[in-house]
């Protein structure tokens, strides 16, 4: 699958409820109960938040079978994760250690799966806001690095396999280091190209609304 | 109206270990006020460093460069507002995932609301005959949308001049004569380095640039027949 | 800008790597990930890269799949991998101004120096905090989470060795990267 649409298709849009939440209100649904359950680190809480996340991607009427999936390399390392606490600790340890991961995972999902990828950027931007007035263009500045990051994802995938692509054709695919450095090369490249063409569209300049 | 005086620019460099000052243009006097304006030359020739001066991407060792009396130097971000810059490249000047929210990025600055914003996006990418493609990821667009896009973006701050690097170097036939058409319908101030001679022959005026140095500036047809006894190929 | 530029492409680099189909030991997935780290911190130097990893986990917190197997959210703090992830940062830090220094000092035996910086930058925090995630996540004790922490450290040896040999290369193609000061060029911005 293609890292962009990997990185941009997990919003399943069906306008349920849960789609229809506030940002900010997914986030403290998730965050919270996360939180507390890593930190409490007790067997029923950790089963209620499996249970709260379970009961949310239901909820959002995205069908079970991709909402509740689990991938079978995340349940072996899961079980396998959990399998010390129930043999050498006790019964409840193994719950919390496996509820919590599984638990974590659903609730992430309805943040990934009813939200735009679009609004999660603007919401992690939101929240750099008060460091504005600390740091001018703070927000601005961040929320620029987030859109090049997420931007420039796909195109570092496809010269990572470019570069391996040309790396075989002269047979020279064994050494590491050989198909990395163009890859990190390219990278730099970019950055500065990148660099370059937002000074000169004036993104980062001071806000000169209030001139005009 | 863009000013060069006696512009030029030296970069500091190493050579058998010892400091040397490399001269990447000597300096530069000249008015750039035609309306379509070509710049000629070789790789390397310090073209694209001419061209950098004039949006201050590039500051003068010497000499200064004015733009509507601005000094580059002094009032960068003015002087960015006036001036527009299309690179060579278009993936690398394209900033957001999709061209709307990319052109919707340079509207941020003059325009506050958000949906009045999404509307003329959508508006200034239909212009340019993009509007199927607004939603799309700008990795799916070919080399020649990427750019329109980029020109876009460019246009969407409303500057008066735009300046373009070798717009059309890295595109197919089609999308060259796409982005020169949209380049040269443009109402705006074009000031365009090229190292295709009939864009350049399609411009007011075409200077050649030369070892860092204007060895020629004329109509077109003159500075190109020049351009090439230059290069060996009469 | 450029620092914008240069931090918000090694972030896409890291994420980039993370999805890169990797190997999978149990319970930490070995991708490229930690490579893409050390290389950053090697590369852009250390606040840069400090920002790029902390850009990088901020971007995953928020619930964009950038970690590895394309997980994402606050989630994986809940996996015995949380300590290695929340390490990045003051890997990068540290390992980025030993590797600062070690470039600016234009000392000879480049290489070996930045592969030690890596190796410092992994045995004093990245292992550690590694273990202590899993002892807290996957109540393992110390002895248990040490043995399998010990199970990446060949990796991480060959991992640091070849940031280090890639970082060598980036540094001859790019000499102004960690130069002491701004050379003069023709870019300004």
């Amino acid at each position: 699958m293609r890292a962009g649409a990997q990185l941009f298709g997990q919003h399943l849009p069906t306008g349920s409820w849960v789609h229809r939440l506030g940002i900010g209100t997914k986030y403290a649904l998730v965050l919270l109960p996360s939180l507390a359950s890593l930190v409490v680190r007790q067997w029923w809480l950790a089963l209620a938040l499996v249970a709260l996340g379970a009961g949310l991607l239901l909820a959002s009427r995205i069908p079970a079978r991709w909402s509740l999936r689990l991938p079978w390399y995340f349940v072996v390392m899961a079980v396998l994760v959990s399998l010390y606490g129930f043999i050498a600790v006790s019964w409840q340890a193994g719950t919390t250690t496996l509820a919590n991961i599984i638990g974590a995972l659903l609730v992430s999902r309805v943040l990934t799966m009813t939200t735009p990828a679009a609004d999660l950027v603007d919401a992690l931007v939101g929240v750099a806001r008060p460091l504005d007035r600390f740091v001018p263009q703070a927000s601005e500045r961040f929320g620029l690095a987030v859109a090049l990051m997420l931007r420039s994802i796909p195109h570092l995938v496809d010269s990572f396999g470019q570069v391996r692509q040309a790396a075989r054709a002269r047979g020279l695919q064994r050494r590491v280091a050989g198909l990395l450095t163009p890859v990190v090369i390219m990278a730099v490249a970019h950055a500065q190209r990148s660099g370059e063409a937002l000074t000169a569209r004036g993104l980062g300049d001071p806000d000169d609304r209030i001139e005009r | 109206m863009i000013r060069l005086e006696g512009a030029g620019v030296t970069v500091a460099g190493f050579s058998q270990g010892r400091p040397v000052d490399h001269t990447i243009l000597h300096p530069i006097t000249l008015d750039l006020d035609t309306p379509r304006t070509a710049v000629i030359g070789a790789n390397g020739s310090g073209k694209s460093t001419l061209l950098r001066l004039l949006n201050g991407l590039t500051l003068p060792s010497q000499g200064r460069v004015l733009v509507d009396d601005l000094d580059t130097a002094r009032d960068g971000a003015a002087v960015r507002r006036r001036v527009g810059f299309v690179f060579t490249e278009p993936l690398a000047q394209l900033v957001m995932s999709t061209p709307a929210d990319d052109v919707e990025l340079s509207l941020r600055r003059r325009h506050r609301d958000r949906s009045q914003r999404r509307a003329l996006a959508r508006h200034l990418l239909t212009e340019q005959g993009l509007a199927d493609l607004a939603d799309s990821s700008v990795h799916d667009l070919s080399g020649g949308e990427r750019q329109l896009v980029a020109l876009t973006s460019v246009l969407a701050v409303e500057p008066s001049v735009i300046v373009a690097d070798e717009p059309t170097t890295l595109l197919d036939l089609r999308n060259r004569n796409r982005v020169q058409t949209a380049l040269l319908a443009l109402p705006q101030q074009l000031v365009v380095a090229t190292h295709d001679l009939e864009f350049a022959a399609a411009c007011d005026r075409a200077i050649v640039v030369d070892e860092g140095r204007v060895v020629a500036d004329d109509l077109p047809g003159r500075a190109i027949d020049s351009y090439r006894r230059l290069m060996g190929a009469t | 800008m450029m620092d914008v530029a240069l931090v918000a492409v090694f972030a896409a680099l890291i994420a980039a790597f993370s999805l890169v189909p990797g190997i999978n030991l149990v319970v930490v997935p070995i991708t490229l990930q930690t490579l893409a780290v050390g290389l950053t911190a090697m590369v852009i130097g250390p606040w840069r890269a400090f920002a790029a990893t902390s850009l990088y986990l901020l971007v995953g917190f928020a619930g964009l799949p950038v970690f590895a197997n394309g997980a994402a959210g606050i989630g994986v703090l809940a996996r015995g991998s949380a300590g290695y992830l929340l390490s990045f940062p003051l890997y990068a830090l540290l390992v980025g101004l030993l590797a600062q220094a070690v470039v600016r000092r234009g000392w000879r035996q480049r290489w070996l120096r930045l592969f030690l910086a890596g190796l410092v930058g992994s045995f004093t925090l990245v292992h550690p905090m590694g273990i202590a995630g899993m002892m807290v996540n996957v109540n393992l004790p110390l002895a248990k989470a040490f043995t399998l922490d010990m199970t990446f450290w060949v990796g991480d040896l060959i991992k640091t060795a070849i940031a280090a040999g890639v970082a060598v290369a980036v540094h001859k193609a790019f000499p102004a990267l960690l130069a002491t000061r701004r050379v003069p060029g023709p870019v300004t911005a």
